[in-house]
């Protein structure tokens, strides 16, 4: 008898907790993020720079739609990301789902979202194969575009016999075969191919060769912690000609790696806008988070931005956001003017070359 | 000539793991896994004491080394002590310390963070140059340990009452229980041993190429490698074999693609698991299981 009080008490709550949910007319967006896992810094600052901007959403007059993000964990790897894909699109029937951090879990998901009319915007995940005509956004550059920049800029240092040295993940592999398409089409020629695994911790026999094979300098695409040891036995192995890194190769894991064998180092990475949006921006997340924002939560912030001026534009499904989207005019935001062009990139956020100088990255 | 010290390198420090889990297998006959996480852990201490306490490395190091042998032993004391009691099959010891060294792990990435640190004190100095190849203070100490690590194992195993005794409860635990050997107490020494060595072991990489939570795990499964092919007991049998792994790895990335050097460490073992499936030494070890 107990038992049966219980489970009626039980159902009733159910059945309340239904009907609240019913009366709210705020709109639901999805978010897949890795909140926990190897890419977890990423999904975290994500997560910060999309609240902040959803708190200020909620009580500005300017929009009438208020917003209210659901997150799911995706753990940074891409079955748990279709599956949390496949709830937002088939039983939750969100509209907009903001996500991937890297690109891995993107791709994953971006089928799912084509197939079932979802908007999926990304402000991290930068790899060239996301950029089709179809239901996919993003804030950050392409790599496509990164790759452009490194191979003009070698083109302008007359440096046309460079090595190239790569991870082989999903992420390295893409810009590495634009960075080839790009830089042979400039006549460079490419001395050496190597790569290594994420994770590895020695680097040794592929610099060997690299030094063997004598280039006047070496292209380096890999993340900050590889970088970073990297740079280290390069300088054991007395080589001294210039070093070119990726975007990521700007992180703190690198210089407390290498040391002083950073000493003159060149990268190339989107440039932090510096305008009235972000200095406001920075301020605010500051006083939130105590902690300096990176450029990866200035992208999530105008994301939310983005989402709330589709929303108060059109009748709020899938197919509208997304026309609404791709014409859209420039929207100023904390990383500067975000356009979409007809494949849904971002080509009009700026690159900076940066050198390593004592320690810290000074702009070139 | 650096693809040589390359591999002298890697095959030292091959050498040091197999040696150390060696012992601890040996004696106890039972896969350790959390051996992994007492080599990550040795370089986390030092990193502890000297830079976050401000000790200077010679008090900083012997620390470190002390705490990871603790770690050993209380993992032996409180985790499979108690499961021996009760005569578990050495699959659910097995399985008890894949779980302990998963929250070990964690317990490291917890506390100092996934990202890369680093205990290397000077400055990042261009390597020796010896007839054209590099190499650096840190490697030469590796290796210079190595030689050490392997002729003392060696002395002590034939030589020392322990290393006897050590021998005794190997080939067979209830005779030697008879002949008043405590098993226990013979495994509580091994788990010393084999725990000081894997410290050694990893403050060395740490040193070279820096820390990560993730480190000690390749490293272990390395110098488990080394000891299936190698096969257990004989030390001639692990130099050759932790050879063998080095050089195959090197001369494949060299030759081929770097991108196989796991494949073919793993490839030799399966080489070796089909045609000699006992190791390099051949010997048969008795009562073995897993």
């Amino acid at each position: 008898m107990k038992k049966t009080v219980y489970y009626l008490v039980f159902l009733m709550l159910i059945t309340f907790a239904g009907c609240n949910n019913n009366t709210s007319t705020t709109i639901k967006i999805g978010a897949s993020l890795p909140l926990t896992g190897d890419f977890a810094s990423y999904g975290k600052r994500a997560r910060n720079g999309i609240d902040l901007a959803v708190s200020e959403i909620n009580i500005s007059k300017k929009y009438t739609d208020k917003i209210e993000i659901v997150y799911q964990d995706n753990k940074g790897g891409p079955k748990e990301s279709v599956n949390i894909m496949n709830m937002f699109a088939t039983i939750n029937k969100y509209p907009i789902v903001i996500g991937g951090a890297s690109s891995m879990e993107t791709l994953a998901m971006l089928p799912i979202a084509n197939v079932n009319d979802v908007v999926l915007i990304s402000p991290i995940s930068s790899s060239p194969d996301l950029s089709m005509n179809d239901n996919f956004f993003r804030v950050c550059p392409s790599d496509a575009y990164q790759a452009v920049m490194m191979a003009n800029w070698l083109k302008e240092l007359k440096l046309s016999n460079v090595a190239l040295l790569y991870v082989n993940s999903n992420w390295g592999v893409s810009l590495k075969n634009q960075y080839i398409k790009n830089f042979e089409a400039n006549g460079g020629k490419i001395s050496i191919i190597e790569s290594m695994n994420e994770g590895e911790r020695d680097f040794k026999t592929q610099i060997s060769k690299i030094i063997k094979a004598n280039p006047e300098a070496i292209y380096c695409v890999s993340y900050g912690a590889e970088g970073g040891i990297i740079l280290k036995q390069l300088k054991e192995f007395g080589y001294k000609k210039q070093i070119f890194g990726a975007d990521v190769w700007s992180s703190p894991e690198l210089l407390k790696s290498a040391g002083d064998a950073a000493e003159g180092v060149y990268l190339i990475k989107p440039a932090e806008y510096t305008g009235n949006r972000f200095v406001e921006f920075e301020k605010k997340y500051k006083a939130k988070y105590k902690e300096n924002p990176d450029v990866y939560a200035a992208y999530s912030y105008d994301v939310a931005y983005i989402i709330a001026e589709a929303l108060s534009n059109t009748d709020g499904s899938g197919k509208e956001v997304k026309r609404y989207l791709l014409k859209m005019n420039g929207f100023d935001g904390a990383t500067g003017i975000t356009k979409f062009d007809a494949l849904g990139d971002c080509n009009t956020k700026q690159f900076v070359r940066l050198q390593i100088r004592n320690g810290i990255y000074k702009k070139l | 000539m650096q693809i040589l010290i390359n591999i002298l390198q890697t095959c030292s420090l091959y050498l040091i793991v197999a040696i150390s889990y060696a012992i601890i297998y040996f004696v106890a006959k039972f896969f350790h896994i959390a051996h992994a996480a007492v080599i990550t852990i040795a370089p986390y201490f030092v990193f502890l004491f000297s830079q976050q306490c401000g000790l200077s490395l010679f008090v900083a190091l012997p620390l470190a080394i002390l705490f990871a042998v603790l770690l050993g032993l209380i993992t032996e004391q409180f985790v499979y002590k108690p499961l021996r009691k009760y005569n578990v099959q050495p699959f659910t010891i097995l399985i008890a310390s894949l779980g302990l060294y998963v929250v070990l792990q964690n317990i490291i990435s917890m506390v100092w963070g996934d990202a890369t640190l680093s205990i290397r004190v000077s400055e990042v100095k261009i390597g020796l140059n010896i007839f054209g190849a590099y190499i650096t203070a840190i490697q030469i100490i590796t290796i210079a340990v190595s030689a050490t690590t392997f002729i003392s194992s060696i002395i002590f195993f034939s030589y020392t009452n322990l290393g006897m005794n050590m021998r005794a409860v190997s080939s067979n635990t209830e005779l030697a229980n008879i002949f008043g050997i405590s098993s226990n107490q013979i495994i509580f020494w091994a788990f010393a041993l084999g725990s000081a060595f894997a410290a050694i072991a990893g403050i060395l990489v740490a040193f070279d190429t820096d820390m990560r939570p993730t480190i000690g795990f390749s490293l272990f499964l390395y110098g488990v490698v080394a000891i299936i092919i190698g096969g257990i007991g004989s030390h001639w049998g692990l130099l050759f074999a932790s050879l063998l792994l080095a050089t195959a790895q090197h001369l494949g990335a060299y030759y081929i693609d770097s991108k196989w050097m796991d494949a073919i460490a793993y490839l030799i073992l399966i080489i070796f698991l089909i045609f000699k499936p006992f190791g390099f030494s051949g010997q048969r070890l008795k009562k073995i299981e897993l």
